[in-house]
């Protein structure tokens, strides 16, 4: 039982092969090997070469020739491609030609700044050149005290991560102006996680960086290194604000690779349901463990890897010691016996979560298989990257599952092995990202009039200076802004947030309140308001009360079987207009809006039967988010269109001419009663309400058949219809485009918010798709999506077209609706028409 | 276009609460007409300087201290662990500093630096004021240059926080560092080890009350209101309070040359003739102990429990140390008293260190395994945790094991 073996079970077996939707075979790559260059320091060669380094891959040798020129430099190739060597080589060559020279590296996680430590003193050691303990070191928030003066004043190559930049070394940077006075380089690495709101605080503490360099009269070069991403050099452009070359040819050696999509098979074909990704993970590592292959496996949630790790273990009870979980949370002494049993071969199979994606040394697996898509290419790409020892051939395979995002490669493999079309975007100047680093800025180093910060030119920086004087943190004096308060800014803000406000999730247990958790002020509204069910580590909660004052939620424990879920009204305001496309099917606007949100009821929903219990409503307050989205408005000619193929399911209703009469008998019938809440009012005050809507039925008496008609009253009614997901062209095409955004953007699900409306009021009654930034004031997602809505309208058709369900899953247009409802057909319409216009 | 404001309260910013922004006034005092006399206003090549003097003669009572020319001070430099600079006390200075904040980092200035050292006359206080922070390099400069020929400096905390941040503001003004040669004697640090036992709080503040017998006056400016003042005055251009701020800095400073007088005294003087309280004495045993003068701290020892206000722990206490020091001097007599004392009053150590004594001294083994005997009885009693009693019962079994083989060991070759 082996590799080979496992491959051809794969390829031949129906029970498998059937479901295999696409099979690749990278074949091997032999290296592309240059010599050292010529001016790098003849010692570090020779003792380069001592190590067994014979030369330097094509792209190492091509990054550190540009850096010699004094380039920045962004390094993309691939994962084990040794891109340290491409910043520890120039590092160390400038360290043998002038012993003072500094070197600053910063790391996204702790674990990948302590193996590049090790990294480090493994070619300082190595080389035998420079025997100075103090020479490279960490300094982060786990240095202990006695040592941090020593590292200050004597290390030359420091490692650390942009929290401890942000608090401990910028505005202390006078304890560090011997380093400064010398810094050389800058090394930045993993910069496609410095995107989105994290991102755009990066980039604002690269601002400060090198402000603080130009007082110590340094001007460092840059060194980075990304992923495959579709804009490195644009990201890393605007992380440092300066011009930056790429490198991006592989010259390392690679085995053989297959990369293989497996689709689990369709459950029910009719409602798209497929087969689970936990089953089928399962059931392929059962036959990876099987054919004695190490593999990793990679899920997306913590809850996942340990369901999984049980799972395996209780189904290969012989193999349960070698059959490893690896998440954060774990203890950082069996994280490293984990690792260390990879490495050695005592582990068979570890179940993932990203904590292993990044940096963390295992050596290489033979198998990678991947629940389910992690969300972007170059999340997909690192994965995968750790399959391969040496240059053996490896297995890597994705499994797919319902979302639209997994189903769309399913189908068209190619955009994964080709260059990717996601962005990294960062918006450094949005107000609330930026307003708080002003703050610290001016804190390390008073203001001068005229200065610039960054790009953000004098005239836009004194507003926010002006701002920050009448908030009495800053003083105007002589020219000059000086700090003037007692505060420390940096302590204030988190660099992985704006400065939104955060509500504490606190569980009440005999009198005892203790806080298991926190949410942003907006998202408590929908997820913590009185009476939701709360779910956190697999153990579920009831909401007491949720108190807006002191920014609390308290929970209890609940015990019954039912799921909650916020009903929530949504109004837009565009704010203002700054893009605007029109064809004769539909008007592209792109501005600024504000989104007001307000939670009005919830549902509580049987967690089996899916059966609505109840609804109740809330009474919460509105929230607003003033942000930048772009909205498609459909002109009447494309509505026209729709109608004319009746597809248009968005028009007001016609109920008949006797109407009047049959919804009075309704009313009698039920005592003039609300069937929901039990009040009872006046005949003209009550409703009467479609059980299935009215739009369902071809007919007007079927739709009109008393068992369809209940009185309700107006709160309750509005409350029903609301209940009622009409899938109409509108909604499945919003489904489709924010489900398959972040193809185009690099984001989270949540990064992003939309509406869709058959009679905007803010768009002369038209309907109208909306796709929005839900960070304030944007980070530039829709941007991006409004400049490249073709690409994406593209990519929906695709997706809509290859689909084989029947009418409407939840991987094309939306799960089909209680009331049997689809909408693929319409979008499908609609969908045409925006590409190919309406002639 | 909506102001900047407007758009960052519309982004969900809240209202930061309302700073009562006082408008500039229209009678602006002056620093130097508002501290009045003593104080000046001094130019110098980087700018202006407010200065204020004031002096204390030889003489002048601080609470219960008096200013007095001539002290020694090699004690107290070596118990302090002042490393350089201390030879004469006419080259050091004491010196606190009023900042804007607390927190420290590069944003935090010292608007007000004094300094006090002892001449022929007394003690000369002088105090650099930064009127508006663009002459901050002017004072810096101004303090550089007036201390040129000092080699130590004395301060209450100052070497975590009055130094390094005044070091940051030479740095950040470009300017030389005056003081990386000199050295520093912290009076936190020896006040710690000196009343931490007595003193539930070692403050500056308290020490004056218990030490220096000097309670401040109500209505002096609290500390925590300082950088406040500073602020209002910045903004209004009305120093009136400042005045208040001066002479909060002037009494930390006079206090803390009380204070260093005050130890000195307590060093250098009979102290078997003053009235002491019995655990400074002790504690001051512990500093001659830590410096190394064993015939001293012994000699302190054994007076402080000639004391009558000294309690049985205490005396336990001094008991175990001086056992200790005359162990080490091989005086086994002097110990053992000792150890016989405290082991009758349940201390464990004292047991097993005559059990050692009797079996490794005395070869006398069946004393060893008497005291050992009685140890575990005290074990027994005490309420030491669980996990330590655990460990020492192990031992003493160990030990009570080994002598019991001894003991028949030596019967069988007796029979």
């Amino acid at each position: 039982m082996n590799f080979d073996s496992l491959i051809s079970q794969l390829r031949k077996n129906p029970l498998f092969r059937e479901n295999i939707s696409f099979w690749q075979d990278q074949p091997s790559r032999v290296s592309d090997l240059k010599p050292f260059p010529e001016w790098l320091n003849p010692r570090l060669i020779h003792s380069l070469k001592n190590m067994g380094i014979k030369g330097l891959y094509s792209h190492q040798a091509d990054a550190i020739n540009r850096i010699q020129k004094g380039q920045n430099v962004v390094v993309t190739t691939g994962t084990a491609s040794g891109k340290s060597i491409c910043y520890q080589l120039p590092i160390l060559n400038q360290l043998l030609h002038d012993g003072q020279s500094t070197a600053l590296l910063f790391f996204p996680t702790k674990a990948l700044t302590y193996d590049q430590l090790k990294s480090f003193s493994n070619i300082v050691l190595g080389t035998n050149l420079i025997l100075d303990p103090n020479l490279a070191a960490v300094y982060d928030g786990d240095t202990p005290a006695t040592q941090r003066s020593v590292i200050r004043q004597h290390t030359r190559i420091l490692l650390s991560n942009p929290d401890m930049l942000n608090i401990g070394i910028l505005p202390h940077h006078t304890n560090w102006a011997h380093f400064f006075e010398h810094l050389k380089y800058i090394v930045i690495d993993e910069i496609h996680l410095y995107r989105g709101v994290f991102g755009s605080h990066i980039g604002n503490l690269i601002r400060r960086l090198k402000r603080v360099c130009e007082f110590y009269n340094v001007s460092p070069q840059f060194i980075m290194t990304s992923a495959t991403i579709a804009n490195p050099i644009e990201l890393a452009q605007n992380l440092v604000e300066d011009n930056v070359n790429q490198v991006e040819t592989d010259g390392s050696p690679k085995g053989a690779k297959s990369f293989v999509i497996y689709n689990p098979p369709l459950v029910n074909q009719d409602l798209g349901i497929r087969e689970g990704v936990l089953a089928t993970s399962s059931k392929l590592s059962a036959l990876i463990l099987y054919h004695n292959v190490q593999a990793l496996v990679f899920c997306g949630t913590r809850r996942f890897v340990e369901l999984l790790t049980r799972e395996l273990k209780g189904v290969n009870p012989s193999l349960a010691s070698t059959i490893r979980g690896y998440r954060s949370g774990y203890l950082k002494k069996d994280r490293r016996e984990i690792e260390e049993g990879l490495k050695n071969g005592s582990i068979k199979l570890a179940v993932a979560t990203n904590a292993l994606e990044l940096g963390v040394d295992i050596g290489g697996v033979d198998a990678v298989l991947l629940a389910g898509y992690p969300g972007s290419i170059c999340s997909l790409r690192q994965r995968i990257g750790r399959s391969g020892r040496s240059q053996n051939p490896s297995l890597s395979i994705l499994v797919t599952s319902m979302n639209p995002l997994d189903q769309f490669f399913a189908r068209n493999p190619q955009y994964l092995m080709e260059r990717p079309l996601e962005q990294a975007l960062i918006n450094p100047n949005n107000p609330l990202i930026l307003l708080p680093h002003i703050k610290s800025a001016a804190f390390e180093l008073p203001f001068t009039e005229e200065e610039q910060f960054g790009s953000l030119i004098w005239e836009e920086l004194v507003e926010y200076l002006d701002y920050l004087v009448n908030e009495g943190v800053l003083q105007h004096k002589r020219g000059k802004y000086y700090w003037l308060s007692e505060s420390y800014p940096s302590n204030d803000y988190s660099l992985r947030s704006t400065m939104a406000d955060k509500v504490l999730i606190q569980y009440e247990n005999q009198g005892e309140a203790e806080t298991i958790g926190e949410v942003d002020y907006a998202s408590a509204l929908w997820m913590v308001h009185p009476g939701a069910v709360y779910l956190q580590d697999g153990l579920s909660f009831i909401v007491k009360s949720l108190d807006l004052e002191k920014n609390i939620a308290t929970l209890s424990d609940h015990r019954s079987d039912f799921l909650t879920e916020p009903i929530i009204s949504q109004e837009i305001e565009p704010l203002s207009e700054v893009k605007r496309m029109e064809s004769d099917i539909f008007i592209l606007h792109y501005g600024e809006i504000m989104v007001t949100s307000q939670v009005t009821a919830y549902r509580r929903i049987q967690n089996i039967s899916k059966e609505v219990l109840s609804i109740d409503p809330l009474e919460m307050p509105a929230q607003k988010l003033q942000t930048t989205g772009f909205w498609m408005e459909l002109t009447d000619k494309c509505v026209n269109k729709m109608r004319a193929e009746s597809l248009w399911l968005s028009d007001a209703n016609d109920y008949g001419r006797d109407w009047k009469k049959i919804s009075e008998a309704i009313r009698k019938r039920d005592n003039y009663r609300c069937q929901s809440c039990g009040r009872s009012d006046e005949s003209s005050l009550l409703h009467v309400h479609h059980k299935i809507p009215f739009k369902c039925f071809t007919s007007v008496e079927k739709a009109n058949e008393m068992d369809n008609l209940v009185t309700l009253c107006p709160n309750c009614h509005k409350l029903a219809e609301l209940s009622i997901r009409m899938r109409s062209a509108l909604s499945g095409l919003k489904y489709l485009m924010s489900n398959l955004a972040p193809l185009l953007v690099l984001s989270e699900p949540s990064d992003l918010g939309s509406y869709a409306d058959p009679n905007a009021k803010f768009a002369n009654m038209n309907p109208v798709i909306l796709i929005y930034d839900s960070i304030p004031a944007g980070i530039g997602l829709a941007s991006s999506l409004n400049d490249r809505i073709q690409e994406l309208l593209d990519k929906c058709q695709q997706l809509v077209h290859q689909c084989e369900c029947q009418d409407g899953c939840p991987s094309c247009v939306g799960p089909v609706a209680q009331m049997g409802l689809g909408g693929k057909k319409e979008t499908t319409f609609l969908l045409d028409l925006l590409i190919n216009g309406g002639d | 276009m909506p102001s900047l404001l407007d758009r960052l309260h519309t982004l969900g910013l809240k209202k930061a609460a309302e700073v009562s922004s006082p408008r500039p006034k229209a009678n602006k005092i002056s620093m130097v007409d508002a501290i009045g006399s003593g104080a000046k206003i001094l130019e110098n090549q980087l700018g202006n300087v407010v200065i204020a003097e004031k002096s204390y003669p030889y003489g002048y009572l601080h609470g219960n201290i008096e200013f007095k020319d001539m002290v020694k001070v090699e004690s107290i430099h070596k118990a302090g662990r002042l490393n350089s600079g201390g030879e004469n006390l006419k080259k050091m200075i004491f010196l606190d500093t009023e900042t804007t904040g607390l927190s420290g980092g590069t944003g935090t200035l010292a608007f007000l630096v004094g300094i006090a050292r002892f001449d022929d006359e007394g003690l000369k206080l002088t105090q650099f004021l930064v009127e508006d922070p663009s002459e901050e390099a002017a004072m810096l400069l101004e303090f550089a240059n007036q201390t040129s020929d000092i080699e130590a400096v004395i301060t209450f905390n100052g070497k975590s926080f009055d130094m390094p941040l005044l070091k940051s503001r030479y740095v950040i003004n470009r300017l030389p560092i005056p003081f990386s040669e000199w050295g520093h004697l912290d009076l936190l640090h020896l006040s710690r080890r000196i009343w931490r036992q007595r003193l539930a709080s070692r403050s500056l503040k308290d020490l004056e009350i218990e030490i220096l017998n000097i309670p401040r006056s109500d209505d002096e400016v609290p500390g925590w209101m300082i950088p406040e003042i500073y602020f209002n005055y910045l903004r209004t251009g009305d120093a009136s309070q400042i005045a208040n701020v001066v002479y909060h800095n002037a009494m930390d400073i006079v206090s803390l040359a009380a204070l260093y007088m005050a130890i000195t005294k307590m060093l250098d003087v009979d102290l078997f003739n003053q009235k002491f309280h019995s655990w400074d004495v002790f504690a001051i045993g512990q500093l001659y102990e830590a410096i190394g003068e064993v015939y001293k701290s012994i000699s302190i020892y054994e007076h402080c429990l000639s004391l009558m206000d000294i309690d049985l722990s205490k005396k336990m206490e001094i008991n175990t140390r001086l056992a200790k020091l005359y162990k080490k001097a091989s005086n086994w007599d002097k110990a053992r008293y000792l150890w016989e004392t405290n082991g009758n009053n349940g201390d464990i150590d004292a047991c097993i260190e005559l059990a050692k004594y009797y079996e490794h001294e005395q070869r006398d083994v069946p004393n060893a395994f008497v005291w050992t005997h009685l140890a575990e009885a005290n074990l027994e009693k005490s309420d030491i945790v669980r996990y330590k009693k655990k460990v020492i019962k192990n031992e003493l079994r160990v030990r009570k094991e080994r002598l019991e083989k001894r003991m028949i060991n030596v019967s069988e070759k007796n029979s």
